[in-house]
């Protein structure tokens, strides 16, 4: 299936030309009597010009934004009023008339912002006359601190999100759930660039984006219906400015990362002195010992003091550097970014590099048609290492490998401490065999690991007004995404310690996207009468989604350098073989419709309705319709409040609505054969399947007061999903699979504060704190086959068991474990024999732990005073809990965090801690015990920049200069034991908050500057 | 104006209604729909490889460590084999001990899944196979693929009703209905046998004698898996004309090697019924549902480290195995089947390295630890030596090293056949039981016997050690409770019906599961 194909289908072009077509037909009408007026805005106060002012034709989108030297132009008729305005001064109307020039002069006020809040499809809408419940998050958060990924804007910005880190390791993907997990399934929000559907944000460029806005109940986003039941967040780009002088700006930062924590595991000393203790309780007890006896202290003296997670972790460079040019004419305006990222990973030679150029286009065709056009080309590189994995153990080695260890033997050569049989000893010192855990230098030293993904974005808006405040809009979205990864694991040989691989192996494998959206739609914008303010947008949209895999890998190779493999060079061709293709694709079509209207910025209303279809469905189920509607009530604009000096906004909002979520595999309705490399096999389907319905109610309430000093919003929200879509367990003896049907529901409930407090003291100094704070709640209510699914497990614990459970009447993927209740009197668990039946069996296993929050927060401080400014950002979680599968509990001799220093032992009988069990395999069963309070907040930033001033900067010749330094996860507060308390998404939704040895996060200290010329 | 705006309107409304259904219908595009499988014979003969691949299901993660190699039903679960090593084991143990074998065991669920799986697979072939055309195919090929299919259905039914006694029966005519509950309850043992007997007589005549891909039913095959039907049903003439049926056949002889129907290099030799062909691909990968390969070899061998031969010693052939080759004077069957001090194994590098097959203590760190109970064998239990391979074998057949061991397994044998002639007529049945037996053990070098129950109990205990019926052989003979320690009569003789299975299958009209449980289990 190709693209052309593709096209040939998509009669969406068919729209487009024909809009095009009639926008020629009509070049001829024009409609406004329009002119040019010019002007400036400059402080009252200070007479200086305040470039980035806001100066809009009130009651219309029409508008633009002050230049650098604080001037505007704009296309305005007489009977238009002017409404200039700026983040930190009063808002300004002036009624335009004859004038050709107005200068303005705005005063500093602490009154509210006049927030825009982007709503999609090309709308926006003041923040008081919004009924929805809608986050803008300001490019600020991008611009004054170094990001790596754009998904970090989001973390501890809003209260409806939550982002988990998937991993430490640079280039890493980072998982993103809004108020609460609605689904067993896929649950990533859905994301639009530009109003484009994308997969994810991993390929954009921080810097080239303008705003975030954050749709969080379902009447914002069911516009986006139809897969918005996961949430929805608009993204959108930096464009130029018209009648603006080329403008150049350059930032750039360097820094430093290195390892954050080294977690609390024992020590050399340690591990020895547990080791003699466990030796004396095996004793006491009259039971064999196992393993070498006890370390002597000359042995222990002997013994090398290794940190594991030293020895593998290094200081990495982290750098930035971004070119921007912005300018306009009369008609056209543009953007032209490029960037150029690269952060290397503190473990081994892990790496990612990521190079971007994007191209933003305005263009004022004739008055009343516009069109905007954006591109971008990303490449990375992501050099990584497979992490918290059960088959490979690399990084949980790093944690079970004891101190006493070495890294090396006396010759160099990487220590092979899961040796046999030949008397295990360092410089003399008998060692016990640790087979289970290799030394992770090796896999380190001899396995690379890179994919390369290239993004091409374009999308095109082409805005046809018709007539005043109608217009017709046809956009278009493409993008292709390629993967391309290579695997390599060296040949070897170090025959002093029996570490050897004869055979060389290496893979290649692609993985290709495509989407394509086209859309067409009518926006109308209106005052009618000096009450009533309504604006409508109907429209239509397509969307395809493509992908194809194919992959190819062989063994023994003549060259022994990832560089220089190929599989030109393998040594017997016949042991090229290929991996299973796959590809597919699915399509949606949709139509939609939304009202918005307020009567006195008083009484608001907002309905949206919208239809789609999924190919994801078969014939008879695969339309779906989300109606949602919200009202306001501004009582702050109330005639009865008109004396009140406290408030200056108060509204109250509640809003209900439907979404749908239909992320799930292409072709699960339809039966079809299963192609392997051996043979093929039927799959079972469900032809009925349909949309998964996320019904959402919110009641909100925004509240303004002290002169706008201090900013309230509370919502209050149950989200409800049901007909969710699940591999409902079906008999084995129905055949093989569980098709996926609608059958279980799950529910969320939750309150969200954001909260801001704005001042000035003096002119010089400002002030700014934001703090959001969300709790969320989640509760399967019904699985339909009542056989509870199971999910993650670990070869740590006795019998692999699944330590997560979804079943009714708990959250999604809790953890499910025997119930540690205390200590026998010889200091060995005691797990609550939940049946009663005399006997601690897996029957007596029950619901231990969630390893999602009760709450996230954040908070954000700023503060400017002259030049300098300094902000700084936090964020945490409160109530989730982590299993701590980072050491083998299930493997003799393996190490221990520093919790066993106060074991149980004759002196110690009230110990919580089990006795000392080095040498034995014991309370290895999955139980609490094992569960650890994941809850952290950590100082994510904090910046102090200067700007240089103005008069200084003229004698340079530039526009605009600061420098930084900033730290990002300098601080963590967190009583977890292992490296870090974020522990995401491991492969599967029910598989959260399981440390099998995870990628740490890196500390870094950088130094910015940031420069317009 | 107006007008515009009307016409655009009309024409969106149009263009989105004409495209929508074409634009929807989407149809997958590596995955093969039904349409396309049976208008084609190289897509049926790639639907019959995967009726043959549950046969190499191993390992099913789907379950968490569920193993379902038959050896643990067998072998494991008889006063043959041992589980040495819990840890990695933990699902396996049960089987020797008979302590805790619940329906939750996920190697419990992993069997039933495996063979449900394959009569499934197969009732899509048959059902395919009826409304397929005639020329897509032509006659033979046709009756082949329908012989080959009623052959593997016979066979997971085998498996399935000596391991669960009454199960749910589904054929291509009579295929579950989901809808009802009664077309799922499990139906009476001998309703089971009837369908095998059915399958295996159709089959026998639909097959041909040989087939040019060895590992492919045959009219043998067919025939010497009625006669070991019959054989568990006590129907002892069938058995016997079964059994005689493969004889007459001409076309199978005993080896004159015992040892060579285990060595990789003799596989589909003059001996050999039928086998589960490994090809040890390593692209298939191993612990997996594509597997081309087995991981008995890994779980068996021994972990010997003068230098290599890393097997994971999971596994040891019991003392009184041993024992019983020794009393019988029986050294050929014990050298292929049992290794000792002072064994020679055809390998420089063995010799080399001076391997010594004797259990060595390799992960003895967690056979010593106090939860498996300490030292729990001595130098009586040994590695088993019919899944080994050398490592100038593995060098030369298995790519992928030892856990993908492409050596077959012989699920069918003529001394097999040869055995159950002599038992059928041994308990009544006419024949030539005699003539057989004593060639069974003419072959090993032992002297000729007079045939009695007891002498065949012990004939087919050392010649068929560790091929998977040594369990079954013993409940049949209703000697389980003698024989093995911890057998619960009444309960053992069946596993549990998966607990899982029982739950998603519902409840009837009635309230009641529609799946019931086997008694002693809950």
């Amino acid at each position: 299936m190709h693209f052309t194909d593709a096209l040939n289908k998509i009669d969406l072009f068919k729209i487009g030309s024909l809009v095009v077509l009639l926008t020629i037909a009509s070049l001829q009408i024009s409609y406004s009597q329009s002119r040019i007026l010019t002007g400036s805005v400059s402080d009252a106060a200070s007479s200086e010009w305040i470039p980035g002012a806001t100066v809009i034709i009130k009651g219309t989108n029409t508008g633009t934004i002050t230049d650098i030297n604080g001037f505007y132009q704009l296309e305005v008729s007489a009977k238009d009023t002017l409404s200039i305005s700026f983040v930190g001064y009063a808002t300004k109307e002036l009624l335009i008339g004859n004038q050709s020039s107005i200068d303005v002069q705005l005063e500093v006020d602490v009154q509210a912002l006049e927030e825009i809040i982007v709503t999609g499809y090309g709308q926006t809408q003041n923040r008081v006359t919004v009924s929805t419940s809608i986050q803008s998050i300001s490019p600020k958060v991008i611009e004054d601190r170094p990001i790596t990924r754009l998904e970090q804007a989001l973390q501890g910005a809003s209260p409806a999100v939550v982002v988990m880190k998937e991993s430490g390791s640079p280039g890493a993907p980072l998982t993103i759930r809004m108020r609460g997990i609605s689904t067993a399934g896929d649950s990533d929000p859905l994301i639009l660039l530009n109003g484009v559907q994308i997969p994810d944000m991993s390929f954009i460029n921080p810097n080239d984006i303008q705003n975030i806005s954050v749709l969080k109940d379902a009447s914002a986003s069911s516009i986006y219906g139809a897969r918005g039941g996961n949430g929805v967040i608009l993204l959108q780009t930096k464009g130029g400015d018209n009648d603006q002088q080329p403008r150049v700006s350059l930032s750039t930062y360097y820094g430093v990362q290195s390892l954050s924590s080294e977690g609390n595991y024992l020590n050399g000393q340690e591990y020895a002195t547990y080791y003699n203790n466990s030796v004396n309780y095996l004793i006491r007890q009259g039971l064999p010992i196992p393993g070498r006896g006890k370390f002597t202290d000359e042995e222990i003296a002997i013994l090398p003091e290794t940190t594991w997670v030293r020895e593998i972790t290094s200081e990495r460079p982290i750098s930035d550097v971004q070119l921007g040019v912005t300018g306009g004419s009369d008609d056209v305006n543009y953007y032209v970014g490029t960037g150029w990222f690269n952060q290397g990973g503190i473990i081994g030679n892990t790496d990612f590099d990521r190079k971007s150029i994007t191209l933003g286009l305005e263009t004022q065709i004739r008055d009343n048609l516009e069109l905007n056009v954006f591109s971008t080309y990303s490449t990375n590189t992501r050099t990584f290492i497979p992490e918290n994995s059960e088959n490979s153990r690399l990084l949980s080695s790093v944690a079970s490998l004891p101190s006493i260890y070495p890294v090396y033997d006396e010759n160099g050569n990487p220590f092979n401490n899961g040796r046999q049989g030949s008397g295990l000893n360092y410089r003399g010192v008998p060692l016990n065999a640790i087979a289970e855990f290799g030394n992770p230098i090796l896999g380190l030293t001899h396995s690379i690991n890179e994919s390369q993904q290239d993004v091409l974005y374009a999308n095109a808006i082409l805005s046809w007004e018709i007539a005043d405040g109608l217009k017709v809009n046809t956009s278009g979205g493409y993008m292709t995404r390629e993967n391309f990864t290579r695997l390599f694991g060296e040949r070897f040989d170090y025959p002093d310690q029996d570490y050897l691989n004869e055979i060389n192996t290496y893979t290649e494998t692609n993985f290709d996207e495509l989407f394509f959206q086209g859309e067409a739609f009518l926006s109308y914008d209106a005052k009618l009468g000096s009450a009533h303010s309504l604006s409508a947008i109907a429209g239509v949209s397509a969307l395809n989604q493509e992908f194809s895999f194919n992959g190819i890998g062989a063994t023994d190779f003549f060259p022994n350098e990832f560089d220089e493999v190929n599989f030109s060079n393998v040594k017997d061709f016949a042991s090229v073989t290929s991996f299973i293709p796959n590809a597919g694709r699915s399509t949606v079509q949709s139509a939609y419709l939304r009202t918005v209207y307020n009567y006195q910025e008083k009484y608001l209303l907002t309905g949206t309705v919208r239809s789609d279809a999924s190919s994801r469905f078969g014939p008879n189920n695969n339309r779906g319709y989300f109606p949602s509607f919200s009202a306001g009530w501004v009582v702050s604009n109330e005639p009865f409040m008109a004396g009140n000096e406290v408030f200056s906004l108060i509204k109250l909002r509640a809003s209900w609505g439907v979404n749908g979520i239909d992320n799930i595999p292409n072709y699960d309705h339809i039966p079809r054969f299963n192609r392997s490399l051996n043979g093929l096999s039927f799959i079972q389907a469900d032809p009925n399947i349909k949309w998964e319905q996320v019904s959402q109610s919110n009641i909100g309430l925004d509240i303004d007061l002290l002169d706008n000093r201090v900013g309230v919003t509370l919502d209050y929200y149950v989200k409800n999903t049901s007909d969710m879509l699940i591999n409902l367990p079906s008999p084995e003896i129905l055949g093989e699979g569980d098709p996926i049907r609608n059958t279980a529901s799950v529910s969320n409930s939750g309150f969200e504060v954001l909260a801001t407090y704005r001042d000035k003291i003096g002119s010089e100094f400002s002030l700014d704190v934001n703090f959001n704070i969300g709790f969320n709640k989640n509760e399967v209510t019904d699985l339909g086959s009542g056989q509870a699914i199971d999910g993650a497990s670990t070869r740590v614990f006795k019998d692999a068991p699944a330590l997560t459970r979804t079943d009714e009447g708990h959250p999604i993927a809790s953890f499910f474990g025997l119930q540690f209740t205390g200590l026998d009197k010889s200091g060995n668990p005691i797990y609550r024999d939940i049946n009663e039946d005399g006997a601690i069996t897996d029957a007596d296993r029950t619901f231990i732990g969630n390893p999602f929050p009760e709450f996230n927060y954040g908070i954000n401080l700023s503060m400017k005073y002259k030049g300098f400014d300094f902000t700084a950002f936090a964020s945490g979680t409160e109530g989730n809990d982590v299993v701590n599968a980072s050491m083998g509990y299930g493997f003799q001799y393996s190490n221990r965090t520093d919790r066993v220093l106060e074991a149980w032992s004759i002196e110690n009988p009230n110990s919580s801690v089990m006795r000392p069990s080095a040498l034995e395999v014991v309370n290895h069963e999955f139980s609490d015990y094992y569960i650890e309070d994941g809850s952290y907040l950590r100082l994510r930033n904090i910046t102090i920049g200067y700007t240089l001033p103005k008069s200084f900067l003229k004698s340079i010749k530039l526009n605009s200069m600061r420098v930084y330094i900033s730290g990002n996860n300098l601080l963590t507060f967190t009583n977890y034991s292992g490296y870090d308390p974020e522990i995401g998404v491991n492969n599967s939704p029910l598989d959260v908050g399981v440390d099998r040895g995870f990628y740490p996060i890196a500390k870094s200290v950088m130094g910015g500057l940031q420069l317009v010329f | 104006m107006k007008r515009i705006l009307v016409t655009i309107t009309l024409l969106l409304v149009l263009i989105v209604l004409d495209s929508c259904e074409e634009f929807l219908d989407q149809q997958p595009v590596t995955e093969p729909l039904p349409s396309v499988v049976f208008s084609d014979a190289g897509t049926i003969q790639l639907l019959m490889e995967g009726a043959y691949q549950p046969l190499r299901w191993e390992f099913n993660p789907a379950f968490g460590d569920s193993y379902s190699m038959n050896y643990i039903f067998t072998d494991v679960r008889s006063d043959d084999v041992i589980v040495e090593n819990h840890f990695f084991q933990p699902h396996s143990h049960g089987f020797e001990t008979f302590v805790d074998l619940t329906s939750e065991n996920v190697n419990i669920q992993g069997i039933w899944a495996k063979y449900f799986a394959g009569v499934n697979r197969v009732n899509i072939i048959i059902q395919g196979l009826n409304e397929v055309d005639e020329d897509v195919l032509g006659a033979e090929l046709a009756l082949d693929f329908l012989g080959e299919a009623q052959f593997l259905r016979a066979y997971y039914y085998f498996e399935l009703v000596r391991n669960f006694g009454a199960v749910p029966l589904a054929t291509a005519e009579q295929p579950f209905d989901p809808a009802s509950p009664e077309s799922i309850k499990r139906r009476p043992i001998e309703d089971i046998f009837q369908q095998i007997k059915l399958d295996l007589i159709s089959a026998s005549a639909n097959l041909p004698v040989t087939q040019v891909e060895p590992y492919r039913a045959t009219t043998g095959a067919a025939l010497a898996l009625l006669a070991k039907a019959y054989l568990y049903q006590e129907k002892w003439q069938n058995a016997a004309d079964a059994a005689q049926a493969v004889i007459d056949l001409n076309r199978y002889e005993l080896e004159e090697d015992y040892a060579s129907n285990f060595s990789i290099e003799n596989e589909f030799g003059i001996e050999s019924i039928w086998e589960i062909n490994y090809t040890g691909d390593p692209a298939a990968g191993q612990w997996g549902p594509n597997s081309q390969s087995s991981l008995t070899a890994q779980f068996f061998s021994p972990s010997f480290d003068g230098t290599n031969v890393f097997g994971w010693s999971y596994h040891l052939t019991t003392p009184e195995l041993l024992a019983a080759f020794q009393n019988e004077g029986d050294q050929v069957r014990r050298v292929a089947t049992i290794m000792q001090e002072g064994d020679v194994f055809e390998s420089q590098s063995l010799a080399d390295a001076g391997f010594n097959p004797v259990p060595n203590g390799f992960l003895a760190s967690w056979a010593n630890s106090p939860e498996s109970g300490g030292q729990r064998y001595g130098d009586d239990f040994a590695y088993s030596r019919k899944y080994f391979l050398t490592p100038e074998e593995i060098d030369a057949y298995a790519a992928g090293g030892l856990q993908l061991s492409p050596l077959n397994h012989k699920v069918l044998r003529y001394a097999e056949v040869l055995l159950i002639l002599a038992e059928a007529v041994a308990m009544g049945a006419s024949g030539n039981g005699q003539e057989a037996f004593d060639q069974v053990r003419a072959r090993v070098g032992l002297a000729p016997k007079p045939l009695s129950l007891d002498a065949i109990k012990l004939e087919r205990r050392l010649e068929l050690a560790t091929e998977w019926n040594r369990f079954h052989d013993l409940v049949r003979w209703g000697d389980a409770t003698i024989e093995l320690e911890g057998f619960m009569p009444g309960r053992d003789e069946l596993l549990p019906i998966p607990l899982k299975e029982i739950i998603v299958a519902g409840m009837d009209a009635s309230g009641a599961n529609v799946l019931s449980q086997n008694p002693g289990y809950n």
